[in-house]
């Protein structure tokens, strides 16, 4: 088993519908992650692809303990990270940091660059003032912004100048895994080669995992080693980059893929275009949950939910076709 | 022609609101409040029967003159409303805040913690804002009595309007609350492991600074007229104080006669919270155009 670092079993978050004036009482479920089963071992970086509402976001909110679980559990290096005690919920949130899309909002307007990258530091390390200073001018640093800038304000940058602050204040407690949601969407296309070749080059130098959410597939494809497609809550598929991308397997991955565009216009393509609309997740279909959707939908993929089958050590997909 | 037109009408929609000169009576009234001693012609509470009712610009036997008349123990009415200034301003800061750091700690609280906390807390900032405030500060202040610390605080008037003011501030530092909740940095504060106290104190609090100065710099000058309406109905402050309430109070019965006496701490109250209310709006367009009033 080469080291898995974080493991993700059978995780659920059910949001309640409620009615009611006084008594508010569930009537429903909103099923944004319906069991995800995913694990990420050391120095990869694992994408998570799917349309927007699939419960990419919501699968990065339960790992970084931002929302509760429903069921499941994850665990990071062998340890449950939901009944973890108070000094291991430190660790972990020092291990463990994340990127977000918005570098807007992902930076409070009133705090200087530097007190913003030093704060997982005050928090998380027993740090010296002079410890501090030392490990934000190093982090400016590796993210290719001026020694100067600590003494800025968030607004004084541009979009790609705050992804660089938000990706230093990730690096600066010294992170295993940093979790990326859209790292790059937010930003201009100019921008995006420099944030991801920076990300690639931090994740050499510093044997960082990454845990990504895209839901440009060139992204993904350029950043992930393996790949996972969620489509209503669910993981439909994952495999190595390479393979699932030159041979899906599932047809939701299928007609994803052939709906970007292909990097040569020239390049013939058989489009897939899928009918309907993504069914709400309060109430799914029966079955496979892409069925009425499905080009290659049979019978049994109406009442019977299919489960899933390891194709190769590699290779995981949840269709009745394999 | 039709270019001047659209300018005019531009000019007039958007009322250029200058804070130069509210500003400047608010200063004045400052200085006056505290070099009063210095500024004052008379002691504000020197009696002298021979002067009883005098108009604005008597002169009395030994020289003095009496600007704005005398009221009708012969106390000089400039002297008064000068050291009135003390009172008015005393209440309004120490009253604001007392009900800005309770509103701010409950909003805040209300706000980040939601659930059961935000609902309690909530309730009990509408049963606050339900109350009819004069009335139940007239209560409070008349079970209390007039109690002057250091000549200057009436201590019981400040603590009834700060603890009534409170939910203005409450309700709506909370409702700023919730929305920068929601920001990204938030979330990425708990990721960096801070605790629910700090990520209230470092990141929400300044970010609701602006709406709390606004809130301040309107809340003023009502508390200003609370207290000269406190004082006009006769509770809170020790009869003799040189209030501005306090002296509309004293001259309304014999307002028809001896209009002097009620019209200048009138005036003063008047102008001191005209004032305050320009430069609140002014403040709140400045930091920002989005807040809407309570």
């Amino acid at each position: 088993m080469n080291d898995t670092i974080l493991e993700v079993k059978g995780i659920t978050k059910h949001y309640p519908i409620v009615a009611g004036v006084v008594r508010t009482k569930p009537i429903g479920w909103v099923k944004a992650v319906d069991g995800i089963e995913f694990s990420i071992r050391k120095g990869e970086t694992f994408g998570l692809v799917g349309e927007s509402g699939c419960g990419k976001t919501t699968t990065t909110k339960l790992i970084l303990l931002l929302e509760e679980a429903t069921e499941g559990a994850i665990m990071f290096r062998g340890t449950d990270v939901f009944s973890i005690g108070r000094s291991g919920l430190r660790e972990y949130r020092r291990a463990v940091q994340a990127v977000f899309q918005d570098p807007f909002s992902s930076l409070n307007p009133r705090m200087k660059v530097r007190d913003i990258i030093e704060e997982p530091l005050v928090t998380l390390h027993g740090f010296s003032k002079k410890q501090r200073e030392e490990r934000i001018a190093e982090c400016l640093d590796q993210v290719g912004l001026p020694p100067g800038s600590g003494s800025n304000y968030p607004h004084e940058f541009s979009g790609g100048q705050r992804q660089r602050i938000a990706v230093a204040r990730a690096l600066a407690p010294n992170p295993d895994l940093i979790i990326l949601d859209e790292p790059v969407s937010a930003l201009d296309v100019s921008v995006r080669a420099q944030i991801m070749n920076l990300l690639k080059e931090l994740q050499d130098r510093f044997g960082l995992t990454y845990l990504m959410i895209a839901h440009d597939l060139a992204v993904v494809r350029y950043m992930s080693t393996r790949i996972g497609v969620m489509y209503l809550g669910k993981l439909v598929e994952t495999g190595r980059s390479e393979d699932l991308f030159n041979d899906p397997l599932h047809p939701y991955t299928e007609a994803l893929l052939s709906a970007a565009l292909p990097t040569h216009p020239d390049t013939s393509r058989n489009e897939i275009v899928l009918t309907g609309e993504v069914p709400s997740p309060v109430d799914p279909p029966s079955g496979c949950r892409f069925h009425p959707r499905c080009p290659k939908a049979m019978d049994i993929c109406s009442h019977i939910e299919p489960v899933l089958a390891r194709m190769e050590p590699d290779r995981e997909v949840v269709c009745h076709l394999w | 022609m039709f270019r001047i037109g659209i300018n005019k009408l531009a000019l007039i929609r958007k009322f250029p609101v200058n804070p130069g000169i509210p500003l400047l009576i608010v200063l004045l009234c400052i200085v006056m409040a505290i070099f009063a001693p210095y500024i004052a012609p008379e002691s504000p509470t020197k009696q002298s029967l021979p002067n009883q009712f005098q108009e604005p610009g008597y002169v009395d036997k030994d020289g003095t003159k009496h600007y704005l008349g005398t009221d009708k123990f012969g106390r000089d009415n400039l002297s008064r409303i000068i050291y009135g200034a003390r009172i008015s301003l005393v209440v309004a800061v120490l009253t604001i805040i007392i009900a800005a750091f309770i509103g701010t700690l409950l909003g805040l609280v209300a706000g980040y913690y939601g659930g059961w906390v935000d609902s309690l807390l909530m309730r009990i900032t509408d049963v606050g804002l339900a109350l009819p405030l004069i009335l139940v500060a007239l209560v409070l202040a008349v079970v209390y009595g007039a109690e002057l610390i250091a000549d200057l605080i009436p201590i019981n008037v400040v603590l009834v309007i700060g603890l009534l003011l409170w939910p203005r501030f409450a309700r709506q530092i909370r409702g700023e609350t919730l929305a920068i909740k929601e920001q990204d940095y938030i979330a990425l504060a708990r990721v960096a492991g801070c605790s629910p106290m700090r990520i209230m104190i470092k990141h929400i609090f300044p970010n609701v600074i602006p709406t709390l100065l606004v809130l301040c710099t309107l809340n003023v000058g009502y508390v200003i007229l609370l207290e000269a309406s406190l004082s006009f109905l006769g509770v809170g402050v020790p009869p003799e104080t040189p209030t501005w309430g306090l002296m509309v109070s004293d001259g309304k019965g014999v307002i028809a006669t001896y209009w002097w006496i009620s019209l200048f701490p009138g005036l003063a109250i008047m102008f001191l919270v005209l004032s305050l209310n320009f430069f609140g709006d002014w403040v709140r367009d400045k930091l920002d155009p989005k807040l809407r009033q309570v």
